[in-house]
């Protein structure tokens, strides 16, 4: 008797309990269970759709092309085989590999100083200083960042051939002294740290335009110069079709270029496509040497990327959105 | 004689001599000004003038050609069968992308917590894969042999590379990796716009009784709405201008490739430009892109009000 008398009351308290959770639940997380799951069983599979490749990329030259066929796919085979898949990558036109990823950190460095040392100024002027010219200026800007690099890169062929340095290492770091993006993202940076009231007060007090740009504008720029640094080397790094195109010669070619040419004469990609046979050994350029090749391609910006993905968002749309 | 001009509690000022002072404003803007003239605007120019020019052993006779390298390249059945790709591809890639990094990123924003943060930082991460690498990595993901997706691919019945990676598919496989490129970003890029909703208009909402969706919705999608148009358009553009992919999977693949060499306008243009020697018919092929190019530039500047160009004179 007692029991069934308990009964609706002991439900009613379970009930009570349920749906304090729930309130607690959605208090806390501002959406109910089945969202919250659905929320959670997205992320899970964009995570797989997303890092499964980055990992099998990572662990493919770790296994011999007969592991990569045996092995579960996202298997590690030993550690020592990066190093063959290296050594046999380095047999390759005697070694070009190595000058590759030189030339791709040459190339971007080069390009990077030029690229942030003409942008600062340019962005500091356009924001700050008021002369004629400055707003059509800052239309040509907004319209030449907005162009897809890829759309001018035949007639840049063309420039630069008729100016000789095709063929040359300059044809891959000059073009990036043109670097839209960065002068409306420096453009943007003074305008909101140097308001027009803090510019007025500087002249009255007999600062001048270039004085400004010196001891105000150049100590402000360190703030920026990351994001810019960072959005820049991205495009420099990967950069192929330029690099494609402007380099002829295989030893000034950039790494995303150098990979082209590998795959173009060794195949590797599939079992029957194996061209080059490096050794007396019968050794050749396979798969895990073609993801050893993406893996040190990738490496670098993914670095970046993990390090710097705030700054990265803001060059990506050139400061259009606030974070 | 220079003209003086006097006002009262103020010493003679030069007309002249104001006139002649030197402006830093120009002097600090002409070194990246020359470099966009020569790196952007000049082969835009170029192409146009060597769109009309004949080319005997790489030196131009200008403006002797009139239509001539127009009317090859229209009579070239590759110019039109390559921008049908990149059209097909544009339409196919842009709205998987577009759909896809919008609904997940209003997704992610339904609740702030670090799970939120840890699939943001995530998926941005494959968009730092380089082109070759990706072209090449997609080749192994989609190979059933390979693949660490096998199991889902064996049950849609596919046991080889060619069973999906084939000219049928060429579109698909592009978008595709297209959208593992791009998404990332571009869901990173919203749910930042997204977690800058002021936290007092969503306060007001849910007091209004809105409920996690409809605040999605209306309140937080309209707030990105403005800047998807940058990215639709965007999106395009680079899609029609793609090059490093097709070309990559072309080189690599060989006899067996599934994109033919001239499968992108890039691609075709690269043609005439290195193997024909042509840049009469490459700068059509060129003047093509830019037209595409800077009209969705000038779209975005006047239309979208994603950028400013509001200046204190």
């Amino acid at each position: 008797m007692t029991t069934n008398s308990l009964s609706p009351k002991a439900g009613m308290q379970k009930d009570s309990a349920l749906s304090a959770w729930l309130r607690r639940w959605i208090f806390r997380t501002g959406i109910d269970p089945m969202t919250w799951l659905l929320r959670l069983g997205v992320i899970v599979l964009m995570s797989v759709f997303y890092i499964v490749p980055l990992i099998w990329l990572i662990v493919a030259p770790t296994k011999t092309n007969q592991q990569m066929a045996e092995l579960p796919p996202l298997a590690i085979g030993s550690i020592e085989y990066v190093g063959k898949a290296w050594a046999y990558l380095m047999q390759f036109l005697s070694g070009v590999l190595s000058r590759w990823i030189f030339n791709s950190f040459y190339y971007v460095s080069l390009g990077l100083i030029l690229s942030i040392s003409f942008a600062v100024p340019a962005g500091f002027a356009l924001a700050v200083i008021p002369f004629r010219l400055r707003r059509p200026l800052l239309w040509m800007t907004l319209l030449v960042m907005l162009v897809p690099g890829d759309a001018l890169v035949l007639p840049m062929y063309m420039e630069l051939f008729y100016m000789k340095l095709i063929d040359t290492q300059w044809a891959l770091i000059v073009p990036a002294a043109s670097f839209p993006v960065g002068v409306y993202l420096v453009f943007q940076y003074y305008k909101a740290t140097m308001p027009a009231d803090l510019v007025a007060a500087a002249k009255v007090d007999g600062c001048s335009d270039i004085s400004m740009f010196w001891y105000i504008g150049v100590p402000l720029a360190r703030n920026i110069i990351g994001t810019l640094a960072f959005t820049q080397f991205a495009g420099l790094w990967g950069g192929f079709f330029a690099a494609q195109l402007f380099i002829d010669n295989a030893v000034l070619k950039p790494l995303p270029a150098g990979i082209a040419i590998i795959v173009s004469q060794c195949g590797g990609i599939l079992p029957t496509t194996l061209r080059c046979i490096l050794n007396p050994e019968g050794h050749t350029i396979a798969r895990a040497e073609i993801a050893l090749l993406g893996v040190i391609s990738t490496l670098p910006v993914l670095i970046v990327y993990a390090l710097a993905q705030r700054m990265i968002i803001r060059g990506a749309t050139a400061g259009a959105i606030k974070e | 004689m220079a003209t003086s001009l006097t006002f009262p509690g103020q010493s003679t000022v030069s007309v002249r001599h104001k006139r002649r002072k030197w402006n830093w404003g120009v002097a600090l803007v002409i070194p990246y000004v020359i470099a966009a003239l020569l790196f952007a605007v000049g082969p835009a120019l170029l192409a146009i003038i060597f769109s009309f020019s004949e080319f005997t052993a790489g030196k131009p006779q200008l403006f002797v050609a009139g239509l001539n390298n127009y009317i090859k390249v229209i009579k070239d059945p590759s110019f039109f069968k390559a921008y049908w790709n990149v059209i097909r591809f544009s339409i196919v890639a842009t709205t998987s992308g577009f759909v896809g990094s919008v609904a997940i990123a209003l997704l992610l924003s339904l609740t702030r917590d670090q799970l939120g943060t840890y699939a943001r930082s995530v998926f941005f991460l494959p968009g730092s894969i380089t082109g070759p690498a990706l072209a090449l990595m997609f080749l192994f993901m989609l190979d059933p042999t390979l693949s660490p997706f096998s199991p889902i691919f064996h049950l849609l019945g596919w046991q080889k590379l060619a069973d999906f990676v084939n000219s049928g598919n060429a579109i698909l496989v592009m978008s595709v990796i297209r959208f593992y490129l791009m998404s990332g970003t571009w869901i990173a890029i919203f749910y930042a716009a997204l977690e800058g909703v002021s936290a007092e208009l969503i306060e007001a909402a849910k007091i209004d009784g809105c409920g996690p969706w409809r605040l999605a919705w209306y309140i937080r999608r309209p707030v990105i709405m403005g800047f998807v148009w940058f990215m639709v358009i965007q999106l395009i553009a680079n899609n029609l201008m793609i090059f490093g992919e097709p070309y990559l999977i072309a080189t690599a693949m060989g006899g067996a490739s599934f994109i033919d060499p001239f499968w992108s306008p890039n691609m075709l243009g690269s043609y005439y430009t290195l193997t024909l020697a042509n840049f009469g018919m490459s700068s059509v092929v060129a003047i093509s892109q830019i037209i595409i190019s800077f009209s969705s530039s000038i779209f975005i500047v006047t239309k979208t009000g994603a950028f400013t160009t509001q200046v204190t004179d």
